[in-house]
């Protein structure tokens, strides 16, 4: 016990220094750290290709890319954010924080931790990579819909590998989760005590392991029909194109949920502290979310209303999904709740909060009246549809970790950020944010469809507006990035550790920045 | 320092959920391949 114990002590203080601190990191700050930069690169990335979308887009006829490349862009945009900003950047945050929440001293498999954040790099340098093949990259869509993903070049086979790898790295990445939160919480951390955001976690890491070996099931048909003789979804065969989207979406609709529930948790984290109360519905909250994962998997056909399916399927899936409301509504109720009568400031961290329980709520709305099936027949596969999902997943799973980086940024680097330039950086974002996307909602309506490189005429005006919308919206981010490398830099004033004055839980109680290893012994809690 | 027991327990947790995401990796494919 005594040498074992020894020889962990010096190993903890002799880390390699340069390059290979992060290639051999095991320690959960190190590889929170790593996965947060990785998911802010990919953003980059993935924004470059909406701008060359909405540049295309501004006016009609044909301006920057052809229609070939711009049917990539979409894919690719899409695949970027999903799998490589906004998952990658949630598990930075649940990688820095479920550890010091739960009073861990680290994640319970910190090699395999290594290993889920370095398969990352080389699976999405193989997504991008595709673009130079011959054939081009992926053009069907992020759903990879057959038999359109049947066709193509050796770009989707790449396409699918490095599918593979993001799978293997986000299952491995949820079951090190599962183990921590279920081995290693401090005494007294009962399950409902756990801060929201852990719980949340907990709830989406479970979605992931039921979610993602059905996606890697998808595209390794998809594999076998295009290069092994198999007829999964090809009809030259024998096989049924509509099978395909059944399966997608049957990971494809948790994996939504995938997306938004740290940010709810994370809004749970937010609200509280800058309301200076504790968060009100607790038990209703875990309920909630709970809720929500279970109906996750029951209304995955809502995506595909149009392919043709018996009435009674239709309603079903009509009303499953109406049925999620009522756990998100909780939701929202709670945190007005926990506002009221509260002693709120806005700070960044809270205007970020409040305009994803704004924003998100549109989103649900225009997801619910997506949800009614004869008006689904009007709005599927217009930008109507695209409004929605932004308002969701940029609204919602992005602001929210924006919202993140500025709450515990200075626990992270022990120095505070620009308020001003924080708030700068709310406004432009909301404020553009919302050009960009609020007229996609009467595109749509008005019957443009989505993923094309050109459209007529009568929708000029709104794209221009949002193409507008999108550069700004662009150019803002670049200041984030500013506000954030300062705080780093250590330019500014020191934090304190509790940082924030109605901050609770057991982050807070430590230095900022904290120590390399923190709970090594693990704390009371009462 | 971390227990024997936890770290079984650690080890035993992983290994059922990787098992759980194995199990639906292959059912979803045989199930098709036999529809």
């Amino acid at each position: 016990m005594s040498a074992a114990h020894t020889e962990a002590h010096d190993h903890h203080h002799h880390r390699p220094s340069g390059i290979m601190r992060w290639l051999t990191t095991t320690n959960h700050k190190d590889i929170g750290t790593m996965y947060l930069i990785f998911s802010l690169t990919m953003f980059f990335v993935g924004g470059v290709m909406a701008l060359a979308i909405r540049a295309e887009l501004f006016q009609p006829g044909l301006q920057v890319v052809n229609p070939e490349l711009f049917n990539s862009l979409t894919t690719m945009h899409a695949l970027i954010m999903i799998f490589g900003a906004i998952m990658p950047g949630f598990v930075g945050f649940a990688n820095w924080l479920i550890p010091m929440m739960i009073g861990a001293p680290d994640m319970a498999l910190p090699r395999m931790n290594n290993w889920s954040f370095w398969i990352l790099p080389f699976a999405f340098a193989m997504l991008l990579g595709s673009l130079f093949t011959v054939g081009g990259g992926p053009a069907s869509g992020w759903t990879l819909y057959a038999p359109l993903s049947v066709q193509g070049g050796v770009g989707v086979d790449m396409t699918i590998l490095s599918i593979h790898m993001m799978g293997i790295s986000s299952v491995l990445g949820a079951i090190n989760i599962i183990v921590t939160i279920m081995n290693m919480r401090a005494p007294g951390m009962d399950l409902m005590k756990m801060p929201l955001f852990v719980w949340t976690w907990l709830i989406t890491a479970f979605l992931l392991i039921a979610a993602m070996p059905v996606l890697a099931g998808a595209v390794t048909m998809l594999l076998t029909d295009r290069h092994f003789g198999t007829a999964f979804f090809d009809p030259a065969g024998g096989g049924d194109p509509v099978l395909f989207q059944h399966i997608f979406w049957f990971f494809g609709h948790p994996e939504v949920y995938i997306l938004i529930l740290p940010a709810f948790g994370i809004v749970s984290q937010i609200v509280p502290t800058f309301s200076r109360k504790p968060l009100f519905g607790y038990d209703s909250m875990v309920f909630a979310t709970a809720g929500i994962a279970f109906l996750s998997f029951i209304v995955w056909a809502h995506h595909m209303f149009t392919v043709g399916m018996p009435l009674a399927g239709e309603l079903f899936f009509m009303y499953a999904t109406m049925l999620i409301a009522v756990p998100t509504g909780v939701k929202v109720f709670n945190w007005v709740a926990t506002m009221w009568r509260g002693s709120i400031t806005f700070e960044t961290p809270m205007l970020f909060a409040l305009a994803v329980v704004f924003l998100f709520t549109i989103g649900g709305l225009s997801g619910l009246m997506l949800a009614i099936v004869p008006a689904d027949f009007q709005y599927h596969d217009t930008y109507f549809v695209v409004a929605h999902f932004h308002y969701v997943l940029f609204a919602g799973s992005i602001m929210s970790m924006m919202g993140a980086a500025y709450y515990w940024l200075p626990k992270w680097t022990g120095r505070m950020y620009s308020e001003r330039l924080g708030k700068t950086h709310f406004w432009l974002t909301t404020i553009f944010f919302n050009l960009t996307f609020f007229p996609q909602h009467f595109l749509g309506l008005a019957g443009m469809p989505r993923r094309i490189p050109d459209y007529a005429l009568e929708f000029t005006e709104f794209n221009v507006i949002s193409s507008i919308g999108a550069f700004g919206l662009g150019l803002a981010q670049i200041l984030f990035v500013y506000i954030v490398v300062q705080a780093v830099r250590g330019k500014n004033e020191k934090a304190t550790a509790q940082v924030w004055e109605g901050a609770d839980g057991l982050e807070w109680t430590v230095d900022s920045p904290p120590p390399y290893h923190t709970f090594e012994t693990p704390p009371t809690v009462k | 320092m971390v227990t024997k027991d936890r770290q079984d327990s650690v080890k035993r947790l992983a290994f059922i959920l990787g098992g759980v995401a194995l199990v639906f990796f292959i059912a979803i494919m045989v199930v098709e391949y036999f529809r």
